[in-house]
């Protein structure tokens, strides 16, 4: 009895927490369907032109597809930083999977001279915040002759040493049983990373590439800084740039901009249970 | 719609970069109805990987490895360092003028019969044969005149003046003219033989009730005879009895003689709000829309001029250079780059460009103001260098007219230097603060541009720093030669003597007035104490009126150009904007029906000044307040200043309001290019161009302004309501007089933004209400204490 | 943490025993090398490298041409702004970090226990990191502006009129950890899942047989084997708190209300005057404050644990299956 009253309880916490996100996101769901005159007419004092008390509305007066075909059809821009994002996070997302995890491997399931010192160290650099490294980081990006190219976005990506912390932790969770099972088989430590490992360490993997992708997808300081060629720049430049003069616009444009990580987490979030699932039926 | 442009734009670029022959043909064969899957798929396998390579790769690709005979287009401002080897470019050349036009005023410029070139100019006013057209053709080594042309074709009625002549697809000329007493619009058909025949003249009279008639700004007429007339919105294509067939919608355009748009055969092309259109002329449809490109900004200005490859592709010109489509593509490549030709000069306007025989093109460009018109002809060089070798940058946060004329001109003058203009954002829209942070990363790594525009830029600190290179030699030079104003220059000379940074431009805000009034402008005390029939000034949101104050008031709020205010200093601040504000019926945020009553807007003005000799016109304010920034800003002043023959101009405490400030970076490996860019920048040629951005700070061209001619049938009407008012061109005496104010500024007023926007923020509750002028005055200075504490 | 370091002492002190023991130990030197090896070079490259400078910078003068010695240290030091933007952060931290990482643990415990719509409230809680923040911005001004909705229900609850601007004054630092809470519970909530899902079931079957409540074995299985997870979230949610900023610059400008005003802001203003040998050698006192931080940090725990609860933490860890 007890314990589904309890469970209902939960349920209703949760349905409260989800309601106190869904609310904000569906103000700005349903401003991305307004026209701009009805925009304008409900939030004339947020946008900073003029003052009118807020007419808030979860459900545009006259539902108009207007901002989001602007943005999809008429705007080339609009898919060329698209493209550019693509480009830039995707194969950043590889390059961590290929040299992280490794890492990861090596920091979770080895012991060598210096290891935590130099763990403590790959987590400081992940702590700095970008402006501090920006010059020096361009003094580097510039040496290398990557500036105002793709590449900018994808090595130092590629090298972050936020995935190798987070895929750290979970190798490091995987049961020593396994890999001791692994061993008296007579894999090699190659096989083990790939046949254990990769599978074992699966949720933290996929979760490093998720929130990977989240920061890579809206990074803005960086193509900023390092992309001086418009043509270049990702999509997440391509929002500030028009808040003022488009308000719809810019509403359709953040709705259309958190599409691919939701959409992706959506996919992600099955694989995810699945290596949760595989991991469970192995031990 | 447009989804496969981009994917198939990487493939087309490369493809059409290496044979520019077959790049049309190449366009046609693409999918024009282009489903998004198509252009994502393709960009997948193609350029995921070859794509991240970045145009850096292609860049070298296209420069390195040219086929032969191939003709490689310029490149738009990318990769010049590698493509510098690369050869072939357009090379402008200008044609010599008819020596009989010389004085001429331009009508028109086509290819007529035979695609023979013709040239078409009017008498101006004042000159004896007035209204008299002249035909010139061409015969491949200068201009021949048509000499009976003008008594076979001339119009009747001697009150009828000739617009513009043209020649239509039928193969028959037309021209366009005006009745200059009733103001109704002719077109005419010449006849071969006898008087030309009048078209459509039923359309072009006024209807019932009105003064007006329609006054379309261009005709066209296609194979069938069938006469396209461009209305505003649209434009609407007649049988030639008169019968209407339908309309196409276009870009609003106003009565200029330049409405974009052509006929081909089948097609009208045209500029709608979001793109290129191109419609069917059997029955109106539209057949494709093309987007602007966004980022390049390539056809979105105003003045283009648009034009059809006679293939069914489409040629768009304008001050970026020329670009063109193919038919059914929607990808524009840059042909000619403006920036490196008279194109991107900001003196002149590009009027007609279209396609010669071959390759080559040419184009007519009309100074600012009609005073006169040149021809260019383009024509492509295999052995010229795509791009010149060397590349002299210059930086300016906002788009820049000044730096933009200064960059064409002394291109033309060293052929051997590109000058690549670079602006965060175009002249209205707001800077951010990462574009500043990028360009502080490339000074602090000692790169960055060459020539900076520091208006908006942090130049407190590039001095401090050791950015700017010091520029004391060169001024004394330009002094010598070519001297600027003398109190403006002290202003920015340091104490040391070095220059850091100049402007080349400076506004001069204006009092229309009494004697009194004047007075009042003398403290903000005086300004608040001011008692009169009318309030000093008219109604204004306490924003503008703080930002209005702390600028006339500059010397005695942040003397000397210190930003330390104290927080006493800082409460009479308030109070005397409050009181000024009382007077007047300011506030906050005024409501969209005050707003409408009071001719006044929410937004935050330039310097506070919103510009009141109207409002000081109408009565509601007992002076007004004006920021001159070029000379047609005395037009209204000087139309108010003779109903009132008791006011005078003056400027307000000698302040002005320095603009293009002009500064050389020290870590630059050209400084000496740079330093003989900045002459140029200063020079009498450039400085005498209008760019509404300031008054020239060289005497020379300030003189060149007073006495320069051209303008005089030019006037600026304004009014709101019942109310209006207009003036004409002011005569050299005015211009000389205004010239006499500006000489006497000397006080440069460059309020800190970041303070700025401190005061307004923490002034909000004081003059809501909610906190008193103290309270107010001690949470601003706070803030103050704490920007000035990032700085020790 | 406390099984790697293990590790590493095992391995330290078995290489001088035996010699089948110290094969293994050259043999997992030499594989951590090559598993290591391509991260190691990249990162000394892309973010070595420019910290390096970065501390170089910190003794230089603002263009980088001069040296200074301490100069800039005891200038940042003694700086007043540096100082408001230290203790703001501090206690922003304080503020948010405890609310963020419980509250986040408590969602995802009850995620993951919930029988129905788990993948609804999965994917509901991180929709907030996947919105541009500058979109979210306008949904918040038109949430807390003084015309806004926040006031309007006030005045529909109160009877009062309201026209407080709610991101500037008193609630500037309650909205900011608000907002900040907002996008970042999801991203942690992820995290704890993960953590969560790599806890095997067997060691709740074994529990549960030995009739351990729901209580007990949140208590006894559930939170010591969450003890990496947290503090990987702790780590995270510190460098998130940095960016922050976005919010708090679109929402209250350049210079917001003191109570806000934190490290990025300083930052940022000393980057635009180009004073970058401040904002290295912030970042410098920076680093060192949170390696103090993180070594009292293990040092407290280490005295908290106590040597007899550590005994029976790994009498009970027997089958949690760490090394």
């Amino acid at each position: 009895m007890t314990k589904t009253v309890g469970m209902r309880i939960q349920t209703m916490i949760l349905f409260g927490a989800c309601l106190l996100i869904w609310l904000p996101l569906f103000l700005m769901v349903s401003a991305s369907f307004m026209p701009e005159d009805e925009l304008l007419w409900r939030y004339l004092s947020p946008l900073g032109i003029g003052k009118a008390p807020v007419r808030a509305g979860l459900i545009p007066s006259y539902p108009s597809w207007e901002a989001l075909s602007e943005l999809l059809f008429r705007s080339p821009g609009f898919f060329v930083m698209f493209w550019n994002s693509c480009i830039q996070v995707f194969p950043m997302l590889l390059g961590q999977l290929l040299v992280g995890a490794p890492a990861a491997w090596a920091f979770a399931r080895y012991s060598f001279p210096g290891k935590r010192p130099l763990f403590c160290v790959y987590i400081l650099l992940m702590v700095l915040p970008f402006q501090v490294t920006q010059v020096s980081n361009y003094l580097v990006l510039d040496g290398l002759g990557l500036l105002d190219s793709h590449w900018a976005m994808i090595l130092p990506g590629i090298w972050s040493t936020f995935p190798v912390f987070i895929m750290t932790r979970s190798f490091e969770a995987v049961p020593k049983a396994l890999l001791e099972a692994a061993c008296l088989d007579g894999a090699g430590e190659a096989e083990t990373f790939f046949l254990v490992g990769i599978p074992a360490g699966y949720p933290g993997i996929v979760t490093a590439l998720m929130l990977g992708f989240m920061d890579g997808w809206n990074a803005l300081e960086q193509p900023m800084a390092y992309l001086r060629d418009v043509s270049l720049w990702p999509l997440a430049l391509y929002l500030p740039d028009i808040v003022q003069d488009k308000a719809a616009v810019a509403f359709a444009a953040g709705l259309v901009m958190m599409m691919p990580p939701v959409l992706l987490y959506l996919n992600g979030q099955g694989e995810l249970e699945e290596g949760v699932a595989a991991y469970g039926v192995k031990e | 719609m447009v989804s496969a442009g981009i994917g198939t734009m990487k493939k087309v670029n490369q493809t059409g970069r290496k044979r520019n022959m077959g790049f049309m043909k190449l366009l046609r064969k693409l999918p024009a109805g282009r489903p998004a899957a198509f252009g994502l798929a393709v960009c997948l396998a193609a350029s995921l990987m070859a794509g991240c390579k970045g145009k850096g790769d292609d860049g070298k690709e296209a420069a390195s490895a040219p086929l032969p005979g191939q003709e490689v287009p310029v490149n738009i401002g990318k990769d010049q360092g590698e493509s510098s080897e690369a050869m072939g470019r357009y090379i402008e050349t200008a044609m010599e003028l008819p020596g009989e036009a010389e004085n001429d005023r331009y009508i028109s410029f086509f290819q007529g019969r035979d695609r023979a070139l013709e040239l078409y100019t009017a008498a101006r006013e004042g000159a004896d044969k007035l209204g008299e057209v002249r035909r010139f053709l061409w015969q491949g080594d200068g201009w021949k005149q048509d000499e009976g042309w003008w008594d076979r074709v001339k119009p009747h009625e001697p009150s009828v003046e000739i617009r513009r002549v043209f020649y239509g697809l039928d193969g028959k000329y037309y021209f366009s003219a005006m009745g200059q007493e009733e103001y109704i619009y002719h077109l005419y058909q010449i006849q071969e033989e006898g008087e030309s025949a009048e078209l459509l003249a039923e359309l072009f009279l006024p209807g019932e009730g009105q003064n007006y008639g329609l006054i379309p700004p261009k005709a066209e007429v296609d194979r069938d005879g069938r006469i396209l007339i461009y209305g505003m919105n649209e434009a609407t294509l007649y049988q030639p009895d008169g019968k209407k067939l339908f309309s196409m919608e276009k870009s609003w355009s106003g009565t200029s003689e330049n409405s974009v748009g052509y006929m081909t055969g089948e097609e009208f092309v045209t500029k709608a709000d979001k793109g290129i259109v191109r419609y069917r002329l059997s029955d109106g449809q539209k057949i494709q829309e093309i987007p602007f490109e966004l980022g390049e900004g390539l056809l979105s200005e105003e003045s283009l001029v648009l034009f059809g490859d006679g293939d069914g592709g489409i040629y768009g010109a304008n001050e970026r250079g020329l670009a063109h489509v193919g038919e059914g593509g929607s990808l524009w490549e840059l042909l000619i780059d403006g920036s490196l030709n008279t194109m991107g000069m900001r003196s002149i306007y590009l009027q007609e460009f279209f396609q010669g025989e071959e390759k080559d093109y040419y184009g007519l460009f009309v100074e600012e103001g009609g005073a006169g018109f040149q021809i260019f002809h383009y024509t492509y060089d295999p052995d010229a260098m795509a791009a010149p070798p060397m590349t002299l940058t210059v930086y300016s946060l906002k788009d820049n007219s000044t730096a933009r004329q200064a960059a064409a001109l002394f291109q033309k003058s060293h052929p051997e230097v590109r000058v690549e203009v670079l602006s965060g954002v175009e002249e209205n829209k707001t800077p951010s603060e990462e574009m500043i942070r990028a360009l502080n990363t490339e000074l602090l790594s000692g790169k960055g541009a060459d020539v900076l525009v520091l208006d908006g830029l942090p130049w407190k600190s590039y001095e401090e720093k050791g950015i700017l290179a010091d520029l004391s030699e060169t001024f004394g030079e330009i002094q010598k030669e070519d001297p600027l104003m003398d109190q403006v220059l002290a202003g920015f000379t340091k104490e040391d003597g070095s220059i850091y940074q100049m402007p080349a431009r400076i506004c001069v805000p204006v009092l229309i007035g009494t004697e009194a009034e004047r007075a009042a402008f003398d403290s903000m005390e005086a300004m608040a104490a001011y008692e009169g029939e009318k309030p000093l000034m008219a109604a204004e949101t306490y924003e503008n009126l703080l930002i209005l104050m702390a600028n006339l008031q500059y010397p005695q709020l942040f003397g000397g150009g210190k930003d330390d205010i104290s927080e006493e200093l800082l409460a009479r601040y308030l109070e005397a904007v409050r009181s000024l504000g009382e007077k007047n019926g300011s506030r906050t945020v005024f409501t969209e029906e005050e707003m409408e009553q009071l001719w006044i807007s929410n937004h935050r003005v330039p310097n506070g000044i919103r510009g009141t000799a109207i409002k000081f016109d109408y009565g509601t304010a007992a002076c007004g307040v004006e920021n001159m920034a070029g000379l047609y800003d005395l037009i209204i002043p000087d139309a108010i200043l003779q109903k009132h023959p008791e006011a005078s101009m003056e400027s307000i405490n000698k302040i002005y309001f320095p603009g293009t400030l002009i500064g050389v970076n020290q870590g630059s490996d050209k400084t000496e290019l740079a330093r003989e860019f900045v002459r140029c920048v200063f020079s009498e040629e450039v400085q005498k161009e209008e760019f509404f951005d300031g008054f020239p700070v060289n005497l020379r061209a300030q003189e060149y302004n007073c006495v320069s001619s051209g303008r005089d049938n030019i006037s600026v009407g304004s009014g709101i309501g019942d109310y209006h008012i207009s003036g004409g061109y002011p005569n050299t005496e005015k211009r000389r007089e205004l010239y006499r104010i500006i000489g006497g500024v000397s006080v440069p007023v460059m309020v800190d933004d970041t303070v700025m926007n401190m005061i307004v923020n923490g002034a909000r509750d004081y003059f809501e209400g909610k906190a008193t002028a103290e309270q107010a005055a001690s949470a601003i200075c706070r803030q103050l204490a704490l920007y000035r504490a990032e700085q020790e | 943490m406390t099984g790697e370091r293990k590790g590493v002492l095992f391995g330290y002190r078995g290489s001088e025993r035996r010699s089948a023991q110290s094969r293994r130990v050259r043999r997992q030197r030499r594989l951590a090398c090559v598993f290591l090896a391509p991260s190691l070079l990249g990162v000394a490259m892309f973010y070595g490298a420019p910290f390096l400078d970065v501390a170089r910078r910190s003794f230089l003068d603002a263009m980088g041409h001069r040296f200074v010695g301490m100069e800039n240290y005891e200038g940042v030091w003694n700086n007043q702004a540096f100082r408001l933007a230290i203790s703001n952060t501090v206690r922003f931290l304080a503020a948010a970090l405890p609310l963020l990482l419980t509250g986040s643990l408590l969602l995802s415990l009850m995620v993951y226990g919930a029988k129905v719509k788990k993948g609804l409230f999965k994917t509901t809680l991180i929709l907030p990191m996947a919105v541009p923040a500058a979109a979210m911005v306008l949904v918040w001004k038109v949430l807390l502006c003084p015309d806004g909705v926040i006031n309007q229900l006030l005045f529909a609850l109160t009877g009062q009129i309201w026209d407080r601007d709610w991101v500037n004054g008193i609630t500037a630092f309650p909205v900011l950890i608000a907002t900040y809470l907002w996008k970042n519970t999801g991203y942690d909530m992820l995290l704890w899942l993960a953590g969560l899902g790599a806890i095997p079931d067997s060691l709740y079957d074994a529990a549960k047989v030995d009739g351990a409540g729901a209580f007990a074995r949140l208590l006894y299985i559930t939170l010591p084997n969450l003890k990496n997870t947290a503090v990987l979230v702790l780590v995270l949610s510190g460098i998130n708190s940095f960016r922050v900023y976005r919010e708090a610059y679109l929402l209250s400008g350049t210079y917001p209300d003191q109570s806000i005003y934190m490290i990025p802001h300083l930052f940022s203003h000393w980057f635009l005057t180009l004073d970058i040998q401040r904002m290295s050698t912030g970042a410098m006192f920076l680093v060192a404050f949170m390696a103090m931080a993180w070594g009292l940090g293990r040092q407290g725990a280490w005295i908290a644990a106590g040597r007899e609860q550590r005994k029976k933490w790994e009498g009970k860890g027997r089958k949690r299956g760490r090394i």
